[in-house]
């Protein structure tokens, strides 16, 4: 049994009134997939948001590799060894794809404006660093061959692949997808679950909110069921796919295909 | 205690025509949720056609409030045209754009047409009133009641007619509104027209106050709306009247220890404060103009 | 035009040569027309200011209407020193940069979380307290009388005192800036630059410090302006805070809108047509600024890229072949 990577307790985040996340502890374990799923607006972005420090966290903690890591500015997260993608996909749309990944390597470099005026030897190794590991990553992605296109000219399903290329750039040990497979048909979203398994394969622990089910259920070790900000359920795919308070959360939403 | 007293007054007096601007204003950046930059020079236009109503028309003051109030709500419809018609949900950088090029012409383009001196406004009223050793203008009096009146208007305006029912509801969420069967493009037009007309209406008073109307003037004033609707809160009307006064009183009291030259340093200061320390304001809503 | 442009990409190094040479040439051609000379030097001088606005509101997405500010701050920087201490234009010309640079962390601190218009009109008064503070600094700055008698500038021993030397000086000025910009933004600080303006929270989420970042942008844009500045001083023997008023600042911002923010040809553009069109249509000096107005609208409803932007101000997209040339600056 491998050791606890992230952890939260207690975690909450309230907007006024509202219990946005009401009070979830949770615990991903290093090198599995670890899935949180729920119906519309049970919390779950918002949840990542807390855990990469984008929005305030009003009660309870964030635990990064036993280290307490609530409140941590967003800018600092990457360093020790967090990434994400987003819902909406947040990608630098008007840069190359392979600009989009050499900015994921941003904080495993460290030339600045001197040397990158002077172009000193550390500057070209940075920069061939930065390239050769860029293009590897569009490889293992399956982007390579769209390395010199503008982001904003992909198609949807390669630019949720470049936004992971992105985020493996960081050379993350916890990698959060937020719904990798949104709006994609039913061969993307097998290649999105291969690239997954590959990703986890390499030794990586891997976050994902989906709402396939399907894909969540056949992709994951460890699942965590969210229910308007309540955590309702934790455990395998089997577990979970017979939990009653999972059935009667999910009763009257549509289940995914 | 006197010379305090004085200070205090003439300070809400002032105010009273940034509290005017700053309502216009925050009707368009903050109601209807557009950027402008033209704010300024709709003021001065409005300031120049009162002007020339009292000069050259030779009517009375309320004939040259209505001009400015009309020749600011023409130009409202001008830059709704230019400015927003052809990008109705922005970004905010286009907006920007377009109002700063049709705010450089109409300063340059004013000092062309409109000559780049100085030009000397008649006095209104020229009485006043002695109230405990405070001497009050009836000119101040005047544009405290204009003020209230176009206020009490814009409230009445906003709660009882149905334009202005729809007007709060695209302030709140313009595709919801769209969707409930309301024209946002017209109420885009109508809203922008009245925050300009606002606007033009202080320009009047400003001329009249200062006896002077200047081609150059927009640059001050439109720093001034902004301050002020700023400082009470972009999101509220009542909010951007209490921020005029205040920034009335405060350039008031500001000018008894700097130099006249620094009189706009003090709104650029207040307004930097004010977005450092509390963005939202005195009365506005949170969070409207961060990342 | 298309053609043009690809042709160009696609020949990067030679066309840079052509144009090198072109502008070796030119003053030899005109020696004799010192009208045309100091157009020439205008143009050149425009381009690096108009570069250094385009660094900060066509790379990192804040919006800079103060640029007239540090360009003032840079002539007065080195009018003082000149004048004052002596010091020669080869130093001065560092040292403006560097205060102008300075002033801007000044402004860019406490408003480092602004956006929009907030952010543009804080630039905007920025710009005017430097204006004014100079104008009323009297024992510093000698206030509206403004600072003469700035000697030429030597160039190992040899004074440049004539259009034609001032020409060559600017264009060695132009050339540096162009260089650093080039290669600034085609590393990692330019990749972050770039990716704030794309996207401040996924830049954020990158590890991007990015308040620190546009802090850096701001010094560095300004710089440049900074730079421009010391020379507008020696070129001129006299400043004056009169000169750099915000209108000089609109000038600007619209040589870098309607020549194209977000690649290093646009403000060249941008610089060009702003310098060149006003002198050809003399009779039309009084509506410069109402000219430079309509440009701006002309472009944003015609063609808001610009005449040559690039990045997100681009609406042509670049086929997928190897790299063209100037890399994220293209």
């Amino acid at each position: 049994m491998s050791d606890v990577i992230l952890e939260t307790r207690a975690l909450s985040k309230h907007f006024g009134g509202l219990k946005a996340v009401d009070s979830v502890d949770m615990s991903v374990r290093e090198g599995t997939i670890h899935g949180i799923i729920g119906p519309n607006g049970a919390g779950k972005t918002t949840f990542f948001n807390l855990l990469t420090g984008l929005i305030e966290v009003t009660r309870g903690a964030v635990l990064f590799g036993g280290r307490d890591i609530t409140g941590i500015p967003p800018e600092r997260v990457a360093g020790i060894g967090m990434s994400r993608t987003f819902q909406n996909i947040k990608l630098f749309r008007f840069m190359t794809v392979l600009d989009n990944v050499k900015v994921g390597f941003h904080t495993r470099t460290k030339t600045g404006l001197l040397g990158a005026v002077v172009r000193n030897a550390a500057f070209r190794a940075d920069e061939a660093f930065v390239t050769g590991q860029g293009l590897e990553l569009l490889d293992f992605v399956g982007l390579r061959k769209q390395a010199y296109n503008l982001a904003a000219n992909l198609s949807y399903g390669t630019q949720r692949r470049l936004e992971i290329a992105r985020a493996l750039a960081t050379d993350p040990k916890v990698l959060l997808l937020d719904e990798p497979a949104a709006g994609m048909n039913p061969s993307e979203k097998s290649e999105v679950m291969e690239l997954i398994r590959k990703i986890s394969s390499l030794g990586r622990t891997i976050v994902v909110i989906e709402h396939d089910m399907k894909l969540i259920m056949n992709l994951c070790d460890v699942i965590t069921v969210l229910n308007q900000g309540l955590k309702i359920c934790e455990g395998t795919p089997a577990e979970v796919r017979n939990d009653p308070d999972v059935i009667s959360a999910y009763l009257g939403h549509a289940r995914g295909a | 205690m006197n010379y305090y007293l004085q200070t205090l007054v003439d300070g809400i007096a002032q105010g009273s025509i940034y509290a005017l601007m700053a309502i216009g204003f925050a009707m368009i950046m903050g109601i209807l949720g557009l950027v402008t930059f033209t704010h300024g020079e709709v003021i001065m236009i409005g300031a120049f056609a009162g002007f020339y109503a009292l000069t050259f028309l030779k009517t009375g003051i309320f004939v040259a409030l209505v001009a400015g109030f009309a020749a600011a709500w023409i130009l409202g419809l001008v830059i709704e045209l230019i400015c927003y018609r052809r990008w109705p949900k922005g970004p905010d950088e286009t907006w920007l754009i377009t109002t700063i090029g049709v705010s450089t012409v109409l300063k340059s383009g004013a000092q062309i047409v409109l000559g780049t001196e100085q030009q000397l406004v008649p006095d209104v009223y020229t009485g006043f009133w002695t109230l405990g050793g405070v001497r009050i203008l009836h000119i101040q009096v005047f544009m405290l009641v204009v003020l209230f009146i176009l206020s009490a208007g814009l409230w009445l305006f906003l709660k009882k007619t149905r334009t202005g029912l729809e007007l709060k509801a695209v302030s709140m969420d313009k595709t919801a509104a769209a969707l409930l069967g309301v024209d946002v493009r017209r109420i885009l037009v109508i809203g922008n027209a009245i925050g300009c007309a606002l606007c033009g209406v202080s320009g009047v008073l400003l001329g009249v106050y200062y006896n002077s109307v200047h081609a150059v003037m927009g640059g001050s004033a439109g720093l001034k709306s902004f301050a002020s609707a700023v400082l009470g809160g972009l999101t509220s009307i009542p909010g951007a009247a209490i921020g005029g006064i205040l920034l009335g009183i405060f350039e008031n009291v500001g000018v008894l220890f700097f130099s006249s030259g620094w009189r706009d340093v003090i709104a650029f200061l207040i307004l930097i404060a004010v977005l450092l320390v509390r963005p939202s304001g005195l009365l506005g809503r949170k969070g409207a103009e961060k990342v | 035009m298309k053609t043009l442009v690809r042709m160009v990409q696609r020949h990067g190094t030679l066309s840079m040569l052509c144009a090198a040479g072109v502008l070796l040439a030119v003053p030899f051609l005109i020696r004799g027309n010192d009208y045309l000379l100091r157009i020439a030097i205008n143009i050149l001088l425009y381009s690096v200011l108009a570069t250094s606005l385009n660094m900060i509101n066509g790379y990192s997405g804040q919006f800079n209407i103060g640029q007239a500010g540090f360009y003032c701050i840079g002539a007065y920087t080195a009018a003082i020193l000149a004048t004052r201490y002596g010091v020669g234009f080869w130093l001065a010309l560092p040292a403006s940069g560097l205060i102008a640079a300075l002033s801007s962390v000044l402004l860019g601190i406490p408003t480092a979380r602004l956006r929009g218009i907030f952010l543009a009109i804080c630039t905007l008064g920025f710009s005017e307290i430097v204006r004014l503070t100079i104008l009323n600094w009297i024992e510093f700055t000698r206030g509206p009388m403004g600072i003469p008698g700035i000697p030429f500038p030597t160039f190992f021993g040899y004074e440049i005192s004539s259009n034609f030397g001032f020409y060559f000086l600017i264009l060695t000025i132009a050339a540096v800036t162009l260089f650093v910009c080039h290669r600034v933004l085609n590393s990692r600080i330019g990749r972050a630059w770039i990716a704030i303006r794309e996207d401040e929270l996924a830049a954020k989420s990158m590890g991007i410090p990015t308040t620190r970042y546009k802090i850096y942008n701001l010094a560095f844009g300004t710089f440049w302006a900074g730079a421009a500045g010391c020379f507008y001083a020696y070129l001129s023997s006299y400043v004056s805070a009169d000169s750099f008023t915000l209108d000089e600042g609109f000038a600007i911002l619209c040589m870098v809108l309607v020549g194209g923010p977000g690649s290093l040809i646009g403000p060249l553009v941008g610089a060009f047509f702003l310098v060149v069109l006003p002198e050809m249509f003399r009779f039309l000096a009084e509506y410069r600024l109402v000219i430079f107005g309509l440009a701006i609208l002309v472009t944003m409803h015609v063609r808001p890229q610009g005449i040559a932007g690039g990045g997100v101000f681009a609406a042509i997209a670049p086929d997928s072949e190897e790299p063209a040339g100037k890399g994220a600056a293209s």
